[in-house]
Protein backbone atom coordinates (compact mmCIF):
# COMPACT_ATOMS: atom_id res chain seq x y z
CA UNK A 1 0.00 0.00 0.00
CA UNK A 2 1.39 3.24 -0.90
CA UNK A 3 0.49 5.79 2.02
CA UNK A 4 0.63 9.26 1.03
CA UNK A 5 1.73 12.30 4.21
CA UNK A 6 0.70 15.60 3.36
CA UNK A 7 3.94 16.27 5.10
CA UNK A 8 7.15 14.38 5.85
CA UNK A 9 9.10 15.94 8.29
CA UNK A 10 13.06 14.92 8.57
CA UNK A 11 15.45 15.34 11.54
CA UNK A 12 14.28 15.66 15.18
CA UNK A 13 16.19 18.79 15.60
CA UNK A 14 14.34 21.91 16.99
CA UNK A 15 13.73 22.96 13.68
CA UNK A 16 12.03 19.33 12.66
CA UNK A 17 10.07 19.35 15.86
CA UNK A 18 9.31 23.11 15.34
CA UNK A 19 7.50 22.09 12.43
CA UNK A 20 6.10 19.19 13.04
CA UNK A 21 3.99 20.56 15.94
CA UNK A 22 2.75 23.57 14.24
CA UNK A 23 1.55 21.08 11.28
CA UNK A 24 -0.17 18.34 13.27
CA UNK A 25 -1.80 21.13 15.46
CA UNK A 26 -3.00 22.93 12.53
CA UNK A 27 -4.20 18.62 11.85
CA UNK A 28 -2.19 17.67 8.91
CA UNK A 29 -1.26 14.39 8.73
CA UNK A 30 2.43 13.73 9.25
CA UNK A 31 5.01 11.81 9.71
CA UNK A 32 8.51 12.99 11.66
CA UNK A 33 11.82 10.82 10.94
CA UNK A 34 14.56 10.79 13.15
CA UNK A 35 17.35 8.49 12.54
CA UNK A 36 18.70 8.33 16.35
CA UNK A 37 17.19 5.42 18.53
CA UNK A 38 15.27 8.23 20.35
CA UNK A 39 14.59 11.57 19.87
CA UNK A 40 17.49 13.68 21.30
CA UNK A 41 19.89 10.84 21.48
CA UNK A 42 21.75 12.66 17.84
CA UNK A 43 20.96 16.01 19.06
CA UNK A 44 24.14 17.85 20.96
CA UNK A 45 24.90 21.82 21.08
CA UNK A 46 26.43 23.86 24.14
CA UNK A 47 24.05 24.23 26.50
CA UNK A 48 21.42 27.40 26.17
CA UNK A 49 18.27 28.26 24.72
CA UNK A 50 16.57 32.10 23.91
CA UNK A 51 13.03 31.22 25.36
CA UNK A 52 10.59 33.85 24.03
CA UNK A 53 9.49 31.91 20.95
CA UNK A 54 9.12 28.93 23.42
CA UNK A 55 7.37 30.59 25.63
CA UNK A 56 4.79 31.79 22.93
CA UNK A 57 4.35 28.72 20.90
CA UNK A 58 3.94 26.42 23.42
CA UNK A 59 1.90 27.37 26.67
CA UNK A 60 2.94 25.18 29.16
CA UNK A 61 5.86 25.64 28.55
CA UNK A 62 7.46 26.78 31.69
CA UNK A 63 5.31 24.22 33.51
CA UNK A 64 6.38 21.06 31.69
CA UNK A 65 10.12 21.76 29.93
CA UNK A 66 13.16 20.45 30.99
CA UNK A 67 15.07 23.49 32.25
CA UNK A 68 17.90 22.70 34.57
CA UNK A 69 18.67 26.60 35.45
CA UNK A 70 17.62 29.78 34.04
CA UNK A 71 20.61 32.03 33.43
CA UNK A 72 21.98 34.66 36.37
CA UNK A 73 25.06 34.93 35.17
CA UNK A 74 26.76 35.90 31.68
CA UNK A 75 30.84 35.33 31.82
CA UNK A 76 33.14 36.32 29.41
CA UNK A 77 36.61 34.69 30.19
CA UNK A 78 39.83 35.66 27.94
CA UNK A 79 42.76 32.91 28.84
CA UNK A 80 46.39 32.04 28.19
CA UNK A 81 47.79 29.29 29.22
CA UNK A 82 48.19 29.99 32.95
CA UNK A 83 45.77 33.27 33.30
CA UNK A 84 42.07 34.22 33.33
CA UNK A 85 40.35 37.18 33.02
CA UNK A 86 36.64 37.60 33.77
CA UNK A 87 33.54 39.81 32.86
CA UNK A 88 30.71 39.04 34.45
CA UNK A 89 27.23 40.61 34.44
CA UNK A 90 24.95 39.23 37.15
CA UNK A 91 21.22 40.85 36.48
CA UNK A 92 17.72 39.63 36.42
CA UNK A 93 16.82 39.27 32.34
CA UNK A 94 13.01 38.36 32.87
CA UNK A 95 10.65 37.84 31.07
CA UNK A 96 13.12 37.65 28.30
CA UNK A 97 15.16 34.82 29.92
CA UNK A 98 17.77 32.26 28.27
CA UNK A 99 17.49 28.89 29.98
CA UNK A 100 20.39 26.12 30.34
CA UNK A 101 19.22 22.65 29.37
CA UNK A 102 20.20 19.38 28.36
CA UNK A 103 19.04 19.71 24.13
CA UNK A 104 18.90 15.37 24.29
CA UNK A 105 16.08 16.14 26.59
CA UNK A 106 14.49 19.17 25.31
CA UNK A 107 13.76 17.29 22.11
CA UNK A 108 12.54 13.82 24.08
CA UNK A 109 9.96 16.71 25.27
CA UNK A 110 9.31 18.53 22.23
CA UNK A 111 8.75 14.93 20.71
CA UNK A 112 6.31 14.12 23.34
CA UNK A 113 4.50 17.87 22.43
CA UNK A 114 4.51 16.64 18.76
CA UNK A 115 2.53 13.38 19.98
CA UNK A 116 -0.21 15.06 21.69
CA UNK A 117 -0.78 17.49 19.02
CA UNK A 118 -1.50 14.27 16.99
CA UNK A 119 2.11 14.12 15.01
CA UNK A 120 3.41 10.70 14.23
CA UNK A 121 6.86 10.71 15.59
CA UNK A 122 9.11 7.80 14.67
CA UNK A 123 12.71 7.37 15.60
CA UNK A 124 15.21 4.93 14.21
CA UNK A 125 14.70 5.57 10.91
CA UNK A 126 17.76 7.59 8.97
CA UNK A 127 16.50 9.32 5.11
CA UNK A 128 18.57 8.17 2.56
CA UNK A 129 17.42 9.52 -0.10
CA UNK A 130 14.66 12.18 -1.62
CA UNK A 131 11.88 10.94 -4.38
CA UNK A 132 12.68 13.00 -7.11
CA UNK A 133 9.79 13.05 -10.19
CA UNK A 134 10.62 15.82 -13.07
CA UNK A 135 12.24 18.50 -10.64
CA UNK A 136 10.10 17.84 -8.08
CA UNK A 137 10.52 16.05 -4.61
CA UNK A 138 7.91 13.98 -3.61
CA UNK A 139 8.86 11.80 -0.97
CA UNK A 140 11.89 9.84 0.69
CA UNK A 141 13.47 6.61 0.62
CA UNK A 142 14.63 4.87 3.98
CA UNK A 143 16.29 1.84 3.32
CA UNK A 144 14.04 -0.21 1.57
CA UNK A 145 11.29 1.76 2.21
CA UNK A 146 9.52 4.77 0.51
CA UNK A 147 7.26 7.39 1.54
CA UNK A 148 5.25 9.90 -0.22
CA UNK A 149 4.18 13.33 0.33
CA UNK A 150 2.94 16.23 -0.83
CA UNK A 151 6.06 18.10 0.45
CA UNK A 152 9.43 17.31 2.76
CA UNK A 153 10.23 19.94 5.35
CA UNK A 154 14.07 18.89 5.48
CA UNK A 155 15.81 19.06 8.68
CA UNK A 156 18.29 16.59 8.49
CA UNK A 157 20.67 19.20 10.15
CA UNK A 158 24.69 20.66 10.13
CA UNK A 159 25.48 17.99 7.36
CA UNK A 160 23.46 18.57 4.36
CA UNK A 161 22.98 15.00 2.65
CA UNK A 162 19.47 15.57 0.93
CA UNK A 163 19.52 18.98 0.11
CA UNK A 164 21.98 18.89 -1.90
CA UNK A 165 20.61 16.07 -3.53
CA UNK A 166 17.73 18.42 -3.60
CA UNK A 167 20.34 20.89 -5.37
CA UNK A 168 19.53 23.48 -2.98
CA UNK A 169 22.77 23.93 -1.22
CA UNK A 170 26.81 23.50 -1.71
CA UNK A 171 28.16 21.34 0.98
CA UNK A 172 30.24 23.41 3.64
CA UNK A 173 33.62 24.81 3.39
CA UNK A 174 35.96 24.64 6.63
CA UNK A 175 35.97 28.29 6.99
CA UNK A 176 31.86 28.12 7.46
CA UNK A 177 31.88 25.22 9.97
CA UNK A 178 33.18 25.01 13.59
CA UNK A 179 33.17 21.83 15.52
CA UNK A 180 32.89 21.54 19.19
CA UNK A 181 33.64 18.93 21.59
CA UNK A 182 31.95 18.51 24.85
CA UNK A 183 32.23 16.73 28.13
CA UNK A 184 29.05 16.92 30.69
CA UNK A 185 30.50 16.37 34.26
CA UNK A 186 28.92 14.96 36.59
CA UNK A 187 28.62 17.33 39.92
CA UNK A 188 26.09 17.72 42.90
CA UNK A 189 23.14 20.78 42.24
CA UNK A 190 23.94 21.62 46.01
CA UNK A 191 28.26 22.31 45.04
CA UNK A 192 27.31 23.77 41.48
CA UNK A 193 25.36 26.66 43.78
CA UNK A 194 29.00 26.52 46.05
CA UNK A 195 31.27 26.91 43.59
CA UNK A 196 29.08 29.12 41.12
CA UNK A 197 27.53 31.24 43.96
CA UNK A 198 24.12 30.72 42.71
CA UNK A 199 20.68 30.17 44.37
CA UNK A 200 18.49 27.16 43.19
CA UNK A 201 17.21 27.39 40.08
CA UNK A 202 20.05 30.03 39.01
CA UNK A 203 22.55 29.28 36.16
CA UNK A 204 26.20 30.18 34.69
CA UNK A 205 26.64 30.66 31.14
CA UNK A 206 30.29 31.73 30.50
CA UNK A 207 32.20 31.68 27.08
CA UNK A 208 35.80 31.74 26.81
CA UNK A 209 38.25 33.07 24.42
CA UNK A 210 42.11 32.42 23.56
CA UNK A 211 43.39 29.44 24.99
CA UNK A 212 40.85 26.58 24.84
CA UNK A 213 40.25 27.40 21.28
CA UNK A 214 44.30 26.71 20.83
CA UNK A 215 43.93 30.28 20.20
CA UNK A 216 42.42 29.38 17.12
CA UNK A 217 39.42 30.75 15.71
CA UNK A 218 36.55 29.78 18.22
CA UNK A 219 36.64 29.74 22.03
CA UNK A 220 35.34 27.53 25.07
CA UNK A 221 32.26 27.50 27.14
CA UNK A 222 30.74 26.42 30.27
CA UNK A 223 27.06 25.55 31.07
CA UNK A 224 25.78 25.07 34.82
CA UNK A 225 23.25 22.49 34.22
CA UNK A 226 21.13 21.38 37.67
CA UNK A 227 23.49 18.79 38.24
CA UNK A 228 26.22 18.65 35.60
CA UNK A 229 28.35 21.00 33.92
CA UNK A 230 28.22 21.21 30.40
CA UNK A 231 32.03 22.09 29.35
CA UNK A 232 33.11 22.13 25.74
CA UNK A 233 34.98 23.84 23.20
CA UNK A 234 34.46 24.87 19.31
CA UNK A 235 37.38 25.81 16.64
CA UNK A 236 36.29 26.81 13.10
CA UNK A 237 37.25 24.08 10.52
CA UNK A 238 39.96 25.71 8.86
CA UNK A 239 41.39 27.42 12.16
CA UNK A 240 42.10 23.75 12.83
CA UNK A 241 43.37 22.81 9.67
CA UNK A 242 45.72 25.92 9.62
CA UNK A 243 47.40 25.43 13.55
CA UNK A 244 46.71 21.55 13.40
CA UNK A 245 44.99 21.47 16.37
CA UNK A 246 44.16 17.78 18.09
CA UNK A 247 40.46 18.19 18.35
CA UNK A 248 40.11 15.32 20.38
CA UNK A 249 42.37 16.54 22.99
CA UNK A 250 41.17 20.24 23.37
CA UNK A 251 38.39 19.94 26.07
CA UNK A 252 40.60 18.02 28.11
CA UNK A 253 42.63 20.42 28.08
CA UNK A 254 40.57 23.21 28.88
CA UNK A 255 39.16 20.96 31.34
CA UNK A 256 42.58 20.87 32.92
CA UNK A 257 43.24 24.33 32.79
CA UNK A 258 44.08 26.09 36.33
CA UNK A 259 41.10 28.02 36.03
CA UNK A 260 38.83 25.51 35.10
CA UNK A 261 40.26 22.65 37.42
CA UNK A 262 39.61 24.73 40.01
CA UNK A 263 35.96 25.32 39.66
CA UNK A 264 35.15 21.23 38.28
CA UNK A 265 37.48 19.63 40.89
CA UNK A 266 34.58 18.06 42.47
CA UNK A 267 33.41 16.39 39.20
CA UNK A 268 34.10 13.85 37.00
CA UNK A 269 33.52 13.32 33.17
CA UNK A 270 30.07 11.43 32.22
CA UNK A 271 29.62 11.85 28.67
CA UNK A 272 31.62 13.07 25.60
CA UNK A 273 30.38 14.01 21.82
CA UNK A 274 31.11 16.52 19.00
CA UNK A 275 29.07 18.21 16.55
CA UNK A 276 29.34 21.19 13.89
CA UNK A 277 28.36 24.55 14.25
CA UNK A 278 27.41 26.56 11.06
CA UNK A 279 29.36 30.16 11.86
CA UNK A 280 29.23 32.20 8.74
CA UNK A 281 25.55 33.68 9.81
CA UNK A 282 23.85 35.76 6.85
CA UNK A 283 26.21 35.12 4.20
CA UNK A 284 25.97 31.17 4.92
CA UNK A 285 22.40 30.68 4.24
CA UNK A 286 21.51 29.24 0.45
CA UNK A 287 19.89 31.49 -1.84
CA UNK A 288 17.18 29.33 -2.23
CA UNK A 289 15.05 27.59 1.14
CA UNK A 290 12.36 26.34 -1.11
CA UNK A 291 12.40 23.80 -3.97
CA UNK A 292 9.62 22.34 -5.62
CA UNK A 293 8.05 19.83 -3.07
CA UNK A 294 10.68 20.63 -0.41
CA UNK A 295 11.83 23.48 2.48
CA UNK A 296 14.98 23.70 4.69
CA UNK A 297 14.70 24.18 8.12
CA UNK A 298 17.72 24.78 10.82
CA UNK A 299 21.23 24.02 10.91
CA UNK A 300 20.68 22.90 7.02
CA UNK A 301 19.91 26.31 6.29
CA UNK A 302 22.73 27.79 8.01
CA UNK A 303 19.99 29.25 10.86
CA UNK A 304 22.70 30.18 13.68
CA UNK A 305 23.61 33.55 14.55
CA UNK A 306 27.03 34.05 16.19
CA UNK A 307 27.53 37.40 17.92
CA UNK A 308 30.80 36.46 20.00
CA UNK A 309 29.14 36.92 23.26
CA UNK A 310 26.32 35.21 22.47
CA UNK A 311 25.65 31.95 19.97
CA UNK A 312 22.00 31.45 19.32
CA UNK A 313 21.00 28.28 17.53
CA UNK A 314 17.74 26.27 18.64
CA UNK A 315 15.09 29.17 18.87
CA UNK A 316 15.88 29.97 15.46
CA UNK A 317 15.87 26.30 13.88
CA UNK A 318 12.62 26.01 16.31
CA UNK A 319 11.10 29.37 14.55
CA UNK A 320 12.16 28.43 11.36
CA UNK A 321 10.30 24.70 11.70
CA UNK A 322 7.10 26.51 12.82
CA UNK A 323 7.16 29.23 9.70
CA UNK A 324 7.94 26.34 7.01
CA UNK A 325 5.08 24.58 8.94
CA UNK A 326 2.54 27.41 8.22
CA UNK A 327 4.18 27.86 4.16
CA UNK A 328 2.93 24.55 4.24
CA UNK A 329 -0.22 24.42 5.09
CA UNK A 330 -0.96 27.58 2.91
CA UNK A 331 0.52 25.38 -0.05
CA UNK A 332 -1.99 22.55 1.06
CA UNK A 333 -5.07 25.24 0.66
CA UNK A 334 -3.61 26.20 -2.40
CA UNK A 335 -2.81 22.31 -3.29
CA UNK A 336 0.29 24.05 -4.96
CA UNK A 337 3.76 22.88 -3.47
CA UNK A 338 5.85 24.10 -6.33
CA UNK A 339 8.95 26.65 -5.82
CA UNK A 340 6.78 29.23 -6.55
CA UNK A 341 4.16 28.54 -4.47
CA UNK A 342 6.79 27.34 -1.17
CA UNK A 343 8.88 30.59 -2.13
CA UNK A 344 6.55 32.51 0.37
CA UNK A 345 8.59 30.65 3.11
CA UNK A 346 11.62 33.17 2.16
CA UNK A 347 9.56 36.15 2.70
CA UNK A 348 8.40 34.86 5.96
CA UNK A 349 11.68 34.46 7.08
CA UNK A 350 12.97 37.60 6.08
CA UNK A 351 10.13 39.31 7.88
CA UNK A 352 11.00 37.15 10.62
CA UNK A 353 13.70 37.37 13.52
CA UNK A 354 15.19 33.95 12.03
CA UNK A 355 16.50 36.49 8.72
CA UNK A 356 16.33 39.94 10.18
CA UNK A 357 19.03 39.19 12.90
CA UNK A 358 20.70 37.49 11.39
CA UNK A 359 21.14 40.06 8.57
CA UNK A 360 21.51 42.70 11.65
CA UNK A 361 24.70 40.50 12.63
CA UNK A 362 25.69 40.16 8.41
CA UNK A 363 29.56 41.63 9.56
CA UNK A 364 30.00 40.67 12.55
CA UNK A 365 30.99 37.18 11.04
CA UNK A 366 33.87 38.89 9.34
CA UNK A 367 34.78 40.25 12.61
CA UNK A 368 34.83 37.28 14.14
CA UNK A 369 37.52 35.89 11.83
CA UNK A 370 39.53 38.28 13.07
CA UNK A 371 42.35 35.81 14.52
CA UNK A 372 43.75 38.65 16.52
CA UNK A 373 40.75 38.24 19.36
CA UNK A 374 41.68 34.90 20.03
CA UNK A 375 45.39 34.71 19.78
CA UNK A 376 46.82 38.20 20.13
CA UNK A 377 44.46 39.96 22.73
CA UNK A 378 43.41 37.06 25.24
CA UNK A 379 47.00 36.79 25.50
CA UNK A 380 48.13 40.80 25.93
CA UNK A 381 45.28 41.10 28.08
CA UNK A 382 46.17 38.82 30.63
CA UNK A 383 49.93 39.80 30.49
CA UNK A 384 49.04 43.44 31.04
CA UNK A 385 46.37 42.70 33.73
CA UNK A 386 49.26 40.34 35.88
CA UNK A 387 51.93 43.09 35.80
CA UNK A 388 49.39 45.87 36.54
CA UNK A 389 48.40 44.06 39.78
CA UNK A 390 51.53 42.73 41.10
CA UNK A 391 53.40 44.75 43.02
CA UNK A 392 57.14 44.60 43.55
CA UNK A 393 60.31 46.76 43.78
CA UNK A 394 58.80 49.23 41.28
CA UNK A 395 55.76 49.08 39.70
CA UNK A 396 54.77 51.06 36.20
CA UNK A 397 51.91 52.64 34.57
CA UNK A 398 49.53 50.46 32.58
CA UNK A 399 50.68 52.85 29.09
CA UNK A 400 54.28 51.84 28.92
CA UNK A 401 53.62 47.83 30.29
CA UNK A 402 50.63 48.01 27.11
CA UNK A 403 52.81 49.24 24.23
CA UNK A 404 56.12 46.67 25.97
CA UNK A 405 53.35 43.65 25.45
CA UNK A 406 52.60 45.14 22.14
CA UNK A 407 56.06 45.17 20.46
CA UNK A 408 56.31 42.90 17.74
CA UNK A 409 52.76 41.28 17.70
CA UNK A 410 50.75 44.50 17.46
CA UNK A 411 50.39 47.67 16.23
CA UNK A 412 48.50 50.69 17.73
CA UNK A 413 46.99 51.60 14.45
CA UNK A 414 45.98 47.68 14.48
CA UNK A 415 44.19 47.95 17.74
CA UNK A 416 42.42 50.92 17.20
CA UNK A 417 41.04 50.00 14.14
CA UNK A 418 40.32 46.43 15.80
CA UNK A 419 38.39 48.52 18.56
CA UNK A 420 36.35 50.39 16.37
CA UNK A 421 35.46 47.53 14.20
CA UNK A 422 34.44 45.95 17.53
CA UNK A 423 32.86 48.60 18.85
CA UNK A 424 30.41 48.39 15.61
CA UNK A 425 29.74 45.10 14.80
CA UNK A 426 28.82 43.62 17.68
CA UNK B 1 23.90 -7.09 12.57
CA UNK B 2 25.36 -6.87 15.55
CA UNK B 3 25.12 -4.84 18.48
CA UNK B 4 28.23 -4.33 20.83
CA UNK B 5 28.14 -2.38 23.57
CA UNK B 6 31.30 0.01 22.40
CA UNK B 7 31.58 1.35 25.99
CA UNK B 8 33.47 -1.74 27.96
CA UNK B 9 35.42 -2.76 24.24
CA UNK B 10 36.60 1.38 24.42
CA UNK B 11 36.77 2.44 27.20
CA UNK B 12 39.92 2.15 29.61
CA UNK B 13 40.23 -0.70 32.49
CA UNK B 14 39.29 1.60 35.72
CA UNK B 15 41.63 0.96 38.57
CA UNK B 16 39.62 0.64 41.69
CA UNK B 17 39.03 4.07 43.48
CA UNK B 18 40.97 5.67 40.82
CA UNK B 19 38.20 6.64 37.96
CA UNK B 20 40.83 8.26 35.30
CA UNK B 21 40.30 12.02 35.15
CA UNK B 22 39.39 12.41 38.51
CA UNK B 23 41.77 14.88 39.66
CA UNK B 24 42.38 18.00 38.04
CA UNK B 25 45.52 17.66 36.19
CA UNK B 26 45.07 14.30 34.85
CA UNK B 27 44.29 14.05 31.58
CA UNK B 28 41.32 11.23 30.36
CA UNK B 29 42.42 9.55 27.37
CA UNK B 30 40.12 9.74 24.06
CA UNK B 31 39.50 5.93 24.23
CA UNK B 32 38.29 6.59 28.04
CA UNK B 33 36.17 9.52 27.17
CA UNK B 34 34.82 7.09 24.14
CA UNK B 35 33.70 4.90 26.72
CA UNK B 36 31.65 7.19 27.82
CA UNK B 37 29.52 7.25 24.96
CA UNK B 38 26.46 4.35 24.27
CA UNK B 39 27.03 3.21 21.17
CA UNK B 40 25.21 0.38 19.53
CA UNK B 41 27.59 -1.15 16.22
CA UNK B 42 26.67 -1.95 12.67
CA UNK B 43 28.32 -4.87 11.40
CA UNK B 44 29.46 -2.14 8.63
CA UNK B 45 30.88 0.67 8.60
CA UNK B 46 29.12 3.93 7.99
CA UNK B 47 32.52 5.77 6.73
CA UNK B 48 34.85 4.39 4.15
CA UNK B 49 38.00 5.44 3.15
CA UNK B 50 39.59 5.24 0.01
CA UNK B 51 42.58 3.81 0.18
CA UNK B 52 44.42 4.39 -2.69
CA UNK B 53 43.43 8.04 -2.61
CA UNK B 54 44.35 8.62 0.94
CA UNK B 55 48.14 7.02 0.60
CA UNK B 56 48.78 10.08 -2.25
CA UNK B 57 46.98 12.26 0.48
CA UNK B 58 49.73 14.56 1.91
CA UNK B 59 47.76 16.69 3.83
CA UNK B 60 45.82 14.18 6.00
CA UNK B 61 43.68 16.56 8.28
CA UNK B 62 41.76 13.66 9.12
CA UNK B 63 44.44 12.84 11.69
CA UNK B 64 44.27 15.50 14.19
CA UNK B 65 40.41 16.89 13.14
CA UNK B 66 38.70 13.99 14.07
CA UNK B 67 37.13 14.42 17.73
CA UNK B 68 37.56 10.73 18.05
CA UNK B 69 40.82 10.27 17.01
CA UNK B 70 39.20 7.31 14.89
CA UNK B 71 41.94 7.59 12.06
CA UNK B 72 45.22 6.81 12.49
CA UNK B 73 48.45 6.49 10.29
CA UNK B 74 49.94 2.46 9.95
CA UNK B 75 52.78 2.13 7.24
CA UNK B 76 52.00 5.14 5.57
CA UNK B 77 47.92 3.82 5.06
CA UNK B 78 45.43 5.45 6.80
CA UNK B 79 43.09 3.36 8.84
CA UNK B 80 39.93 4.25 10.48
CA UNK B 81 38.33 2.52 12.97
CA UNK B 82 34.29 3.58 12.61
CA UNK B 83 32.96 2.47 16.03
CA UNK B 84 33.46 5.25 18.40
CA UNK B 85 32.18 7.83 15.43
CA UNK B 86 30.70 10.95 17.14
CA UNK B 87 28.84 11.54 13.53
CA UNK B 88 29.70 15.15 13.50
CA UNK B 89 31.06 15.44 10.07
CA UNK B 90 34.20 16.87 10.48
CA UNK B 91 36.05 14.82 8.78
CA UNK B 92 33.82 14.93 5.55
CA UNK B 93 34.65 19.05 5.40
CA UNK B 94 38.57 18.56 6.51
CA UNK B 95 38.97 16.09 3.87
CA UNK B 96 40.06 17.34 0.88
CA UNK B 97 39.66 14.36 -0.93
CA UNK B 98 36.06 12.64 -1.51
CA UNK B 99 35.84 10.62 1.13
CA UNK B 100 32.72 8.32 1.34
CA UNK B 101 30.95 9.51 4.29
CA UNK B 102 27.17 8.80 5.64
CA UNK B 103 25.85 8.70 9.08
CA UNK B 104 25.08 5.10 10.69
CA UNK B 105 22.00 3.26 10.07
CA UNK B 106 18.62 4.42 11.47
CA UNK B 107 19.10 3.36 15.41
CA UNK B 108 22.87 2.73 15.28
CA UNK B 109 25.71 4.60 16.29
CA UNK B 110 26.00 7.08 19.46
CA UNK B 111 23.32 7.29 21.96
CA UNK B 112 23.88 11.03 23.71
CA UNK B 113 22.17 11.86 27.09
CA UNK B 114 23.68 15.12 27.65
CA UNK B 115 24.01 16.13 23.80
Amino acid sequence: MEEKFDAIVVGAGAAGLGAAYRLAKNGLNIVLLERGQRIGAKNVYGGRIYSHIFEKEIPEFRKEAPIERWVKKERLTLMNSDDAVTLELFSDFSPNDSFISILSKFNEWLGKKVEEAGGLVIPGIKVDDLIMEDGTVKGIVAGDEKLYADVVIDAEGINPILARKAGLRDDWKPNQVAVGVKEVIKISEDKINDIFQLNEGEGVANLFLGYPSSYGLGGGFLYTNRDTISLGVVVRVDSAIAKQIPIYDIVEDFRNHPFVARLLKEGSPIEYSAHLVPEEGFNGIPRNLAGNGILLAGDVAGFVLNRGITIRGVDLAFLSGLIAAETVKEAHEAGDFSRTSLKAYEEKLKNSIVLSELETFKRTSTLLGNLRFYETYPQILCEILKEAYTVGESSRKVYPILREKMKGRLSLFTLIRDVISAVRNL
Amino acid sequence: MSDVDVGEKLGEKEKPGEKPGEKPGEKLSIEARLGLVAFTIDSEAHIKVKEEVCKECKLRYCLFVCPAKLYTEEDGEIKFNYEGCLECGTCRIACPQDLDWNYPKGGFGAHYQYG
